[in-house]
């Protein structure tokens, strides 16, 4: 951090012969681009699509969570069903949608089941949804609509992300409305430190694309109200944003009984936010700073200051694009390389982060 | 500042209809362009001219004059030029010529070097506050050209930016850039200052439209509340309206006056208002909001008899369907099924309802074509469950195990894979049956009822329903809910349906289906429990999408296309299906549990069954679903009526803060 901030006082040193520049650049407003942006087609990567597709995607179309034994959730579904449109593979998205309905679709509303094991009986492991996924499903159905001018999935993403704005948005909040996790088990009924929020289940790129599906429900509040809460999510030294926060009272605070870190859920809220081209410099300072700190993606306990880096590539993708986003990187030269031996949730990542990376930051990749 | 903004508003005035802001906000409300705003000619900087008048220059006066008629024909020079606006040094001449050509600039420096060539020199009070408008007005509006709202507000933050003597439009630029920071209130504030300081009622009236359509109306009521009386009477159709969207957006609680509901209407029904087929649509929200359906139906007939799109159908076909006129909800629906979604939706949700009853009503064939048609189409599971019901109750077997395995593929809720399992029963597939009731053991309780019936359930609040049908049926006075005690389920006990199952007394025995609820425990328990595969392998493609998909997906029809060489991952996961079930959390006691069989643990450790059940779930407070009326969850409301069919309205200000 403090090499980046020598760096911008050089450059806010050199500029200043300019008087129509003379912001300092670290104070400069970030001019991201937020535009609505189509993901159907947008994988200019065959050979990767091609390797997550051989190890992570059974040919009836789940999506297997390798460092997990094999378990499939909504989010991951919803993964999949993005990559294949993304990736224009349509017979691959029917499969991935194929499976997901008929073994997810099991609530007796429009959400889906979570979990999915494929060693239990019954092999749906919980009746209870993850908004995350079915945000990830709704979107990749109004993608699969728009690209293959299909009336089912157009029809599946309305009542999906209509359910979504009915039963997990709680309304009146000053700053938009706030996204429960799930139905059950979140809220202040349910819990004495509820609501429990999770940031990494705002999609932001999904926001822009859900108004297709369900334009009644505030999906640009959804959006603020994310961008506002992570401005008020600064714990421990490094003052990140924790995986779980509860929000008594509209104070988020790390939630009782999850570990109070900066973790694989939260790290989706630096990539979510570059892929909408949404958020102010100040809203990736922390991520960014701590990259720079560790020298690598790392968990961060934010009570005891501990620091593990993730380890595997994916991780790295994300840092890669945010840093490309905000600080004009450019991206390395394996970015978009197929890296056989990662696991699922890293190798989702790289996807994701590629896929923004192709469709908002051409700029950034290396010529 | 009044003078100046008197000199200058006719500049913005005409600019009004060309100027960026007047494109992205004025013309969102259709008709709400102000008539003063076509004054041609005004588009005129004097300050120069009243500089040479005022000075006794009548050669120089008469030179731009000249010059300013050259620029501007419908231009005529005003009356009072020898009035002086302000003292100005006597030898500012040629910097008055470089001000009146905008050559700001080389003004600075002749400013500049002037100053040096003689010292203690300084430029007139007039000049100077002239010059910086004129610069400030470059400079905001230039920004505001390029979207750099931001930078202006924080210049205007920092300091380096003062708007005291800018004209109208800059104060406009001003405003945008506020209401693009989500500061309205700061935009507010630069209304209201236009409002108090200009005299001329183009600009105040424009004003008052910019914050319509830029600010929420509560915001743009307090603008309102200064106007003198009657000035904003050309206007008072867009605000109006104004009121009316706001109510419908929830910015306002009450219902908007009556005066202005008959003005709108009056504009509405008129030639004028016809035109634009959202007039009388936003009149046909109105009413729909406040449950006056039957006005809500004429303006929508009235919308769309002008071209009214599908989204007024949609709420024609909700209107129609509040006022009883289930069938021809049903056609408009059907109608406007293709441009717009929701009313796919909404037929497919209105027959369901029909179809489901466990004592189904005659419904055409046609209809019935029709509907299994858009179900195909849209691989509707809903649709092609509540087909599967229907063919079930009337005894048709074999087309209700058509529909049952693709509801299932599509919509594998309890009833659904309740009623597979039942059909497949009555055709005597036992086999298959059973693999369908052990891939759901420990989900779905129904389903494994079949093999575990209840013979004497324990009164529940179902039976005290089902007694309270029964005297409804009867004829018997004093049902409860008569007088307005509640009723467990749903206001209306005609309203019961049993797709669910959850009332399984409302289901009419077929005839040679006795001993359905006799004690075949013995005769199938070879068959339960029996490992089969954990996934449900059903899978259909929407008609006309492609060639259907055999068992677990297995592409049967599929072109060889570019990813054919692609390969799949080996699921080696799925190795065995144990025979004992696990607890699912929001998943209630299953039927066996009575015989003192137990489930293993959950997958977070959960050991008992769930109360209440994920279907039993309460709204969370705050949800719009905690908000439903109970009218809205009873029975005879299709789920596609569950949600606000209301689209939105276009004049919708941004989020403040």
């Amino acid at each position: 951090m403090r090499l980046i901030r020598l760096a911008m006082l050089a450059l806010a040193a050199a500029l200043a012969f300019s008087p129509a520049h003379a912001q300092p650049v670290e104070d400069a407003p970030l001019d991201l681009d937020a535009t609505e942006k189509k993901l159907g087609g947008a994988l200019k990567a065959p050979e990767l699509w091609a390797l997550y597709k051989a190890r992570f995607i059974s040919e009836s179309g789940r999506v297997m969570d390798s460092a997990n034994g094999g378990i499939s959730h909504s989010e991951g579904q919803g993964y999949g069903m993005l990559f294949a449109v993304a990736a224009d593979d349509r017979a691959a998205f029917d499969r991935i949608w194929g499976w997901t309905r008929a073994n997810l679709m099991v609530r007796d509303d429009q959400l889906l089941a979570w979990r999915w094991e494929p060693n239990a009986r019954p092999a749906v492991a919980d009746m209870n949804d993850a908004s995350d996924g079915d945000i990830l499903v709704a979107w990749a159905l109004v993608e699969a609509a728009e690209r293959w001018n299909d009336l089912s999935y157009r029809i599946a993403a309305r009542r999906v992300a209509v359910e979504v704005g009915r039963k997990l948005l709680l309304l009146g909040g000053k700053d938009g409305p706030l996204l429960l996790p799930a139905v059950a088990g979140f809220s202040k009924e349910d819990r004495a430190d509820g609501p429990i929020v999770n940031l990494s289940y705002w999609v932001f790129p999904a926001f822009a694309r859900l108004p297709r599906a369900a334009p009644e429900v505030d999906w640009a509040g959804l959006t603020q109200s994310g961008l506002a809460l992570l401005r008020a999510s600064k714990f421990g030294a490094a003052g990140l944003p924790a995986d779980w926060q509860s929000f008594v009272d509209g104070v988020p605070a790390p939630a009782k009984g999850f570990a109070p870190a900066f973790s694989y859920d939260a790290i989706r809220i630096p990539l979510y936010m570059a892929m909408a081209g949404v958020g102010e410099r100040a809203a990736y300072a922390p991520f960014l700073a701590s990259w720079e700190r560790t020298g690598a993606v790392a968990a961060v306990d934010l009570g005891g200051g501990g620091e593990r880096a993730f380890g595997e590539p994916g991780y790295e993708a994300v840092a890669a694009l945010a840093q490309c986003a905000v600080q004009g990187k450019k991206l390395p030269g394996d970015f978009a390389a197929p890296r056989p031996g990662q696991n699922y949730y890293p190798a989702t990542l790289q996807m994701l982060a590629v896929i923004a990376a192709q469709t908002r930051y051409a700029s950034c990749a290396r010529s | 500042m009044r003078k100046k903004l008197t000199l200058l508003a006719g500049v913005a005035l005409a600019l009004l209809g060309a100027s960026p802001f007047a494109s992205a906000q004025g013309s969102r409300v259709e008709g709400s362009r102000v008539e003063g705003s076509r004054v041609e000619g005004s588009r005129v900087d004097e300050s120069a001219l009243r500089y040479y008048a005022s000075t006794g220059q009548a050669e120089r006066a008469q030179a731009e004059i000249r010059r300013l008629r050259a620029l501007y024909p419908a231009w005529t020079p005003p009356d009072n030029l020898s009035e002086k606006t302000a003292a100005g040094g006597a030898e500012e001449d040629d910097l008055w010529d470089l001000f009146a050509a905008d050559k700001l600039p080389e003004l600075q420096a002749a400013i500049l070097a002037r100053r040096a060539a003689e010292p203690g020199w300084e430029p007139s009070a007039d000049l100077r506050a002239k010059f910086r408008a004129k610069l400030f007005r470059a400079r905001v509006l230039g920004m505001a050209r390029d979207g750099r709202y931001l930078d202006i507000v924080r210049e205007l933050k920092s300091g380096g930016m003062r708007i005291e003597g800018a004209d109208v439009e800059t104060l406009w630029a001003v405003a945008d850039a506020w209401r693009a920071n989500r500061q309205n209130g700061q935009a507010l504030e630069i209304y209201k200052g236009i409002l108090r300081d200009a005299v001329e009622p183009g600009p105040r009236l424009a004003t008052v439209e910019k914050a319509i359509a830029g600010l929420r109306m509560e915001e743009a009521e307090q603008l309102i509340a200064l106007a003198k009386k009657g000035e904003l009477e050309p206007i008072s159709v867009d605000i109006a309206r104004a009121r009316i969207a706001a109510f419908l957006h929830d910015e306002r609680k009450p219902a908007v006056e009556e005066a202005d509901l008959k003005l709108f209407a009056d504009y509405a029904k008129s030639d004028k208002g016809l035109k634009d087929s959202n007039q009388p649509a936003l009149l046909g929200w109105y009413h729909y909001k406040l449950k006056s359906y039957q006005e809500a139906l004429d303006w929508f007939k009235l919308s769309l008899e002008h071209g009214g799109d599908a989204m007024v159908a949609h709420g024609l076909a909700h209107a129609l369907r509040y006022l009883g006129m289930k069938r021809e909800a049903e056609e408009v629906a059907y109608a406007w099924r293709e441009p717009l979604v929701n009313n796919s939706i909404l037929f497919i949700d209105i027959l369901e309802r029909d179809l489901t009853r466990p004592i189904p009503p005659y419904v055409e064939p046609e209809r019935l074509a029709r509907y299994g048609e858009v179900t195909l189409q849209t691989a509707s599971g809903e649709g092609a469950q509540a087909l599967a019901w229907y063919a079930y109750n009337s005894c048709q077997y074999d087309a209700a195990l058509q529909w049952f395995t693709r509801a299932v593929a599509w919509h594998p809720k309890e009833p659904t894979v309740y009623g597979l399992a039942l059909t497949l029963s009555r055709l005597k597939q036992e086999k298959e049956a059973m693999v369908w009731i052990n891939r759901y053991d420990g989900l779905f309780p129904l389903a494994v009822e079949i093999i575990f019936p209840t013979t004497a359930k324990p009164p529940t609040p179902c039976d005290q329903r089902l007694d309270q049908v029964a005297a409804f049926r009867s004829g018997a006075p004093g049902v409860p809910g008569d007088r307005g005690a509640p009723l467990p389920y749903g206001a209306d006990p005609r309203a019961v349906s049993d797709p669910t199952g959850r009332y399984a007394w409302g289901r009419v025995t077929l005839p040679g289906a006795a001993g359905a609820t006799g004690a075949p425990v013995a005769k199938l328990a070879h068959a339960f429990p029996i490992a089969v595969a954990a996934e449900n392998p059903l899978r259909f493609a929407a008609a006309g999408q492609g060639a259907p998909l055999g068992p677990a997906g297995r592409v049967s029809g599929f072109a060889q296309d570019r990813f054919a060489q692609d390969r799949f991952a080996q699921d080696r996961w799925q190795t065995g299906f144990p025979l004992v079930a696990r607890r699912v959390p929001g998943v209630g006691a299953m039927p066996y549990e009575r015989y003192g069989y137990a489930l293993l643990p959950g997958y977070n450790g959960v050991t008992t069954s769930s109360a209440p059940k994920a279907s039993d779930q309460l709204a969370p407070a705050g949800t719009l679903w905690s908000k439903e009326p109970p009218d809205e969850s009873a029975s005879d409301t299709p789920a596609a009526a569950r949600v606000d069919p209301r689209p939105p309205v276009e004049t919708r200000a941004p989020r403040n803060g």
